[in-house]
């Protein structure tokens, strides 16, 4: 019986009652009812747009890797045959190459005796083996060992043919004193020599280790990180680790009619901390100086909230129990009750946590060598995921738990961010660089969604410490001593 | 208007299903949304207030049901007051009421809610919630002890 008077009561409490409802509510009702069309039609679909932009950058990876071997393979022909042809035709010229036929007729005309027709033998059959093949074109002086096999069959001597194209048909040793010189053997080795000091322009190369470097010298057509005589082609890929300690800044303003006293209470109550970012980038090197990054990382914004609530009343019950004797021999007991209350402030104090995963995409230009380089970067940081866990005020003052699940405060995805660095890295390893990299991230939208009350953005500003691995060190070599 | 008519009406639901403000206006915003959506498919038969509170009910449940709230027995009450004199609640206002429903555990604020004010039978919470209806019936017992519990202790305040 009671039990249905009280339910009565209860429902007819309520029967008639208003609570008053925020100022800003019907604004944000009708903002959701008619949705603007905010920015470029892409700005909602981030996660799509990352997995396309991350899509067109492998794509656009792997098809430049194919085009650059195909440039290779086809330069090795040309490569292999014409060093030998130019200490014999005078009028070659570079971007007319002659065939191998051609060439056979020119060794025929220019050397009948056993000597010459072995020169030409070698001459194919390091064509036909593709084996490491050793033209002399003078036993003493020029030895220069060409690989000329599948695998290392990049451009070193490229630039070769173009560089004795240079040279003028009208020299001193010309078409006919080679003529003259048939006769001999002897003498047509001579002449030959003396053609290809001036042909190759490599006269003051006596040794091997001197046409070596000569023949490094007459590299200046390779993009792609030029080789050394003896080391490789420069690396194109690599591999970024890196994390950095971030400091931020916070925007707060309003977003729906809620008063600014709000927002600066809800400011006071906010501190940052340290926050931090983590990831890894793979990058692609065009030309000597262009790198093109991505990967993905991981960023956590720390926030400490301090809410303090002042008049805080606690009360304790105090029973205190004694015994007293009557008089008349009786014995009572008298129970007190008094009440104690204390008042003072009440501290509370939550970690607050923003974090995101996104996808790098960025542009580096670097200059600078081996040991010491520098660089300056810039591109688009892609949000695609983003969750948050902590506490913040409520228009009405009272501390409320925002977390993945339940708030609805905060976007799942906060979009688009601008990045823009400066690197300098410094040769730590054969295959490592270590690099320092000081970076500012502008967050273009807000990470509060249109329900909420406020708008509230951060600005990062960081500094990655990271390495740099050489994905593919042992790229190409093409000389052998 | 619609909305200024209703609005404060509706709100009181939302708080009431809700552990705090935030949540309530969260609800509220959704539930109008809803509700002007669908303005058109009302068929003018019954009360248009009961379809209101009808939808923002059923956001509330909603909402609730996203949170995957656990129907816990809370083994603190003390059954010392075996229900309480009409006195000791006649001068509590809405508001009063309102705050204490909120101290009570998610599970027993939502059956009480429900079938106290919204009047559902225990079948049908049961249904609602996905619950058995013992369980329904032991929360509300709880509930509806452990809040006259908390007037009673208001009550001592009091006096």
């Amino acid at each position: 019986m009671i039990d249905r008077l009280f339910d009565k009561f209860i429902k007819e409490s309520f029967n008639n009652y208003s609570m008053p409802v925020s100022e800003g509510m019907w604004d944000r009702i009708q903002k959701e009812n008619n949705p603007k069309i905010e920015g470029a039609f892409w700005w909602k679909n981030y996660g799509f747009i990352s997995l396309l932009g991350v899509a067109a950058i492998i794509t656009a990876s792997i098809i430049l890797l194919n085009k650059n071997k195909e440039t290779s393979t086809s330069k090795t022909q040309e490569t292999s045959v014409t060093p030998n042809l130019n200490l014999q035709n005078q009028s070659f010229n570079s971007k007319q190459y002659p065939s191998i036929a051609e060439y056979n007729k020119t060794v025929s005309k220019l050397s009948p005796d056993n000597n010459k027709t072995s020169t030409k033998s070698k001459v194919e059959n390091g064509l036909s083996s593709n084996s490491p093949a050793a033209y002399n074109i003078n036993d003493k002086d020029y030895s220069a060992e060409i690989y000329t096999t599948k695998k290392h069959n990049k451009l070193s001597i490229t630039s070769l043919p173009i560089n004795l194209g240079n040279s003028e048909p009208d020299n001193d040793i010309s078409k006919t004193t080679l003529a003259a010189a048939e006769g001999s053997s002897s003498t047509y080795k001579t002449v030959l020599l003396a053609t290809a000091r001036q042909d190759i322009n490599l006269s003051e190369y006596t040794t091997n280790d001197q046409l070596i470097k000569g023949l490094k010298t007459l590299n200046f057509f390779c993009s792609d990180g030029c080789p050394s005589a003896h080391e490789p082609i420069k690396n194109n890929l690599n591999l970024e680790i890196y994390v950095s300690p971030d400091y931020t800044r916070k925007t707060i303003n309003n977003s729906a009619g809620v008063n600014e006293t709000f927002l600066k209470r809800k400011d006071s109550t906010e501190s940052k901390r340290l926050s931090f970012s983590a990831g890894f980038r793979l990058s692609k090197t065009f030309g000597n100086n262009i790198l093109l990054k991505t990967g993905m990382q991981y960023s956590q914004i720390n926030e400490k909230f301090s809410y303090r609530t002042e008049n805080e009343r606690k009360q304790t019950t105090l029973i205190t129990i004694r015994k007293e004797i009557l008089a008349t021999g009786d014995t009572i007991i008298i129970r007190d009750t008094s009440l104690i209350e204390q008042i003072g402030y009440r501290v509370k104090t939550t970690f607050n946590r923003y974090r995101s995963i996104d996808i790098p995409l960025i542009a580096s230009y670097e200059w600078g060598n081996d040991n010491l380089k520098a660089g300056v970067s810039a591109g688009v940081i892609l949000n695609l995921y983003s969750w948050q866990k902590g506490e913040s005020l409520d228009t009405s003052y009272v501390p409320v738990a925002f977390n993945k699940n339940g708030g609805r405060t905060f976007k799942r995805n906060i979009g688009v961010g601008l990045f823009t660095g400066f690197s300098v890295l410094k040769k730590a390893g054969k295959s490592t660089d270590f690099f320092a990299e000081p970076y500012f991230r502008y967050n273009v939208s807000n990470i509060t969604n249109n329900r909420s009350v406020f708008n509230q953005k951060f600005d990062v500003t960081g500094l990655n410490f990271g390495l740099r691995y050489k994905l593919n060190t042992q790229r190409q070599r093409y000389f052998n001593r | 208007m619609l909305y200024k008519a209703y609005a404060g009406k509706m709100m009181t639901i939302c708080l009431r299903y809700s552990k705090d403000k935030m949540e309530a206006e969260d609800i509220f915003q959704e539930g109008f949304i809803r509700i002007f959506q669908y303005i058109h498919q009302f068929k003018f038969e019954g009360s248009f207030e009961g379809w209101l509170r009808r939808i923002i009910v059923n956001t509330a449940l909603k909402n609730v049901s996203k949170k995957r709230i656990s129907f816990a027995e809370v083994n603190d009450l003390d059954d010392h007051s075996g229900g309480l004199p009409p006195y000791a609640y006649s001068n509590l206002g809405a508001e009063d009421i309102l705050k204490l429903i909120h101290q009570l555990p998610e599970g027993y604020r939502i059956v009480f809610n429900l079938h106290i004010i919204e009047g559902f039978t225990h079948e049908e919470i049961a249904k609602i919630l996905k619950i058995q209806p013992a369980t329904s019936r032991s929360q509300l017992v709880k509930a509806r002890k452990m809040l006259q519990n908390q007037i009673n202790e208001l009550q001592k305040i009091a006096v």
